[in-house]
């Protein structure tokens, strides 16, 4: 009867540390299960799917300036009603991820009629060539040596995050040859004027949406 | 023996402070989040370096979406694509009649980001603190393995334990504190 006590002395302080992991064990678990419906289920359905650990880079980027890859630096002067003014430029996503969308936001600054006036001002148009445009001139004007697709229809010159459509370069890597064609309608009147723009041009790309890596 | 007895000790000090902790952490990242005072939120992306990175954790409590101002970080879902939760630090308040929009900007990013949020609801979630790190390891437990280890085996274990312990009998269950803890003297 003596030497029970003794074998219980021993044997038990050693069962209760390993009950006591197990317990931690199951209680650090029941945490992070709980802790992640916290997380996940009040936030969003959706979140399960932008599980994204390792974090790729989103940068898009315009061509150099000084050949056809970007002729946005180049400004257009003594514009008459009617007149057309082509400008190539080249759309890259440098990144490492996909983009979901690339938008475009135009601002003028000076401004002038020819911006502020959305009917009878500025209009723009946005092409893309499968491949690179090619440029006759100056002043410039592109035909396409593939097929072209209408990346933005012809709206009124300023704008804020208008969606562009059948961009390429949402792939990572990709390019795509844009042709911004801006037009003074025939219709802008003596008003018109002596008028003078500068018009800026921010391509903006969001990252596609999150899966799960 | 004479050797294992110090060393049993502090292992058993040691599971007993890690124990301590996991309670802690269960009641503070598990249970009064459910209070509603504040919600932890893993980081996913490093678009607000250096103020947070991907895998910490951070804390967000509500504020009424009255008082949001430019300069504060806010956990929003952002109006485009997969309506994601997103933190972003606010750079521009819109407001019109009781609507409140916001400008947000990642601090890491170049640009800000290319849309326009309404709040809706009265608070929005504005983040008040940093945990590092705390997210890569609820993310770790959560992954299939350690996620069935430690929610199904554990208890498991536990419970067979405690199957054990009252089969032995009625001559195990009194005992007194300096047996769990005392070192025997013989």
């Amino acid at each position: 009867m003596n030497s029970f006590p003794l074998r219980r002395s021993r044997q038990k302080p050693a069962a209760a540390t390993m009950k006591k992991l197990i317990a931690t064990i199951a209680v650090l678990g029941a945490a992070a299960s709980i802790a992640g419906l916290g997380t996940y289920a009040t936030f969003t359905s959706t979140t399960s799917q932008s599980h994204t650990i390792s974090t790729g880079t989103v940068t898009i980027a315009l061509g150099a300036t000084g050949a056809s890859t970007n002729r946005l630096n180049i400004g257009a002067s003594g514009v008459a009603p009617g007149d057309t003014i082509q400008r190539s430029v080249d759309l890259i996503n440098q990144g490492s991820l996909d983009l979901a969308s690339v938008t475009l936001t135009t601002t003028a600054a000076p401004s002038s009629l020819l911006d502020t006036d959305a009917t009878n001002g500025l209009q723009m148009v946005i092409d893309k060539c499968s491949v690179a445009w090619t440029e006759a001139g100056p002043p410039y004007t592109y035909t396409c040596g593939g097929t072209t697709s209408s990346v933005l229809a012809s709206r009124a010159v300023i704008g804020s995050n208008l969606a562009l459509s059948n961009l390429g370069s949402t792939t990572a890597g990709a390019t795509d040859h844009l042709r911004v064609t801006l037009t003074l309608p025939s219709g802008a009147d003596n008003t018109f004027q002596n008028q003078s723009s500068t018009i800026s041009y921010a391509f903006t790309g969001t990252q596609r949406a999150a899966t799960n890596k | 023996m004479a050797l294992l007895r110090v060393p049993r000790r502090v292992v058993a000090w040691a599971v007993q402070l890690a124990l301590l902790l996991a309670v802690a952490a269960f009641v503070g990242l598990a249970l009064l989040p459910r209070t509603g005072w504040y919600r932890p939120v893993t980081v996913l992306s490093g678009s607000m370096r250096p103020a947070f990175a991907p895998g910490d954790m951070v804390i967000v409590t509500p504020e009424p979406i009255g008082s949001v101002r430019v300069g504060q970080i806010i956990s929003y879902r952002i109006p485009v694509g997969d309506h994601h939760v997103q933190s972003h630090r606010v750079i521009r308040v819109i407001r019109h009649g009781g609507q409140v929009a916001v400008r947000t900007k990642g601090d890491a990013n170049t640009a800000p980001d290319p849309w326009t949020a309404t709040l809706h609801g009265t608070t929005a979630w504005r983040v008040r603190a940093v945990l590092p790190k705390l997210g890569w390891a609820i993310f770790w437990l959560r992954t299939p393995l350690l996620h069935e280890l430690t929610v199904l085996l554990a208890p498991l274990l536990l419970a067979l334990l405690m199957l054990l312990q009252i089969w032995r009998g009625p001559n195990d269950e009194p005992l007194t504190e300096r047996d769990v803890t005392g070192a025997p003297s013989a």
